[in-house]
């Protein structure tokens, strides 16, 4: 019962911190609300059993990535900018393509006849040392996999961020 | 158990996050917040599989949950590196301003003697 009550809780505060994210116009203010949804969804998580899962949401996603948005928004010192949105009728386009995929996805699932049932789960479910298990054997090439991404993602910021070289020096 | 979190409430929360984060992406004029945009919509990926997951008992979908969080992660590294490299350029992170795809010309480096 106390799932129940937390699920919904977080998700309504999830999904109020999205949409403020993407009404504000100062730039920092929708970061820090991104914040706070990244840290509901971690919370989400946390709810349903995915303990790493949750770890590492909140890591990555509000220790990390929202950090450096908050760096390049503070470096690039762009405060207010005055035109928030697009022009009406782009921005209507984008509306109704959001809420016309809304309704889809909400279809498809009350349609459905059917749903499997919960399947048992096993007692360390979503711990750490399963995590380990599945990396090292089931999904050992999607960690070998993910660590060339990295190291391809670090050298493409350092090439991409350096200053144009003068020839003959 | 009694009480199960109902697994079809779990896929409409992610949906409901990437749509709002669609929206974002396509209404916003600032980069950021486009770039903003796009991790929501990672996040409301990354719901559906964690719920699949809850329901199949199966780790997979933590594994993958964790794999979307690293390609985000390296994806928001390389989308800052260009953005800052294009506001260097011209000073404006306006996406109406960033329409054309064309650079101006740049002017021809003098070549250094010797």
């Amino acid at each position: 019962m106390t799932e129940l009550i937390l699920f919904y809780s977080l998700s309504s505060l999830a999904i109020l911190f999205a949409v403020l994210v993407i009404i504000r116009k100062n730039p920092i203010t929708s970061a820090i609300f991104l914040m706070a949804a990244m840290i509901s969804i971690a919370a989400i998580y946390a709810v349903l059993e995915a303990h790493f899962v949750f770890i590492s949401q909140t890591l990555i996603y509000t220790g990390g990535i929202i950090v450096v948005i908050i760096f390049a928004i503070m470096l690039l010192n762009l405060g207010d900018m005055l035109p928030a949105f697009r022009s009406r009728g782009k921005s209507l386009v984008g509306v109704l393509a959001g809420f016309g995929f809304l309704q889809l996805c909400f279809c498809i699932f009350f349609f459905l006849s059917r749903w499997p049932q919960n399947q048992a789960r096993a007692a360390g479910f979503g711990s750490i040392a399963e995590v380990g298990k599945m990396l090292i054997t089931n999904y050992l090439f999607v960690f070998e996999a993910i660590s060339l991404l990295i190291l391809a993602a670090m050298v493409g910021v350092v090439v991409l961020t350096r200053r144009r070289v003068l020839k003959g020096i | 158990m009694p009480y199960e979190i109902p697994t079809i409430h779990v896929i409409l929360l992610g949906a409901t996050l990437f749509t709002i984060g669609m929206i974002g992406v396509l209404v916003r004029r600032n980069m950021l917040v486009i770039l903003m945009g796009i991790e929501l919509m990672l996040n409301g990926a990354n719901v559906v599989f964690v719920g699949y997951a809850r329901l199949l008992g199966d780790m997979g979908g933590h594994i993958w949950a964790l794999s979307i969080m690293a390609v985000a992660a390296c994806e928001i590294a390389i989308g800052l590196a260009v953005l800052v490299t294009l506001y260097r350029d011209r000073r404006t992170l306006d996406i109406d301003d960033w329409q054309l795809l064309k650079e101006k010309q740049v002017p021809k480096e003098p070549e250094f003697p010797g």
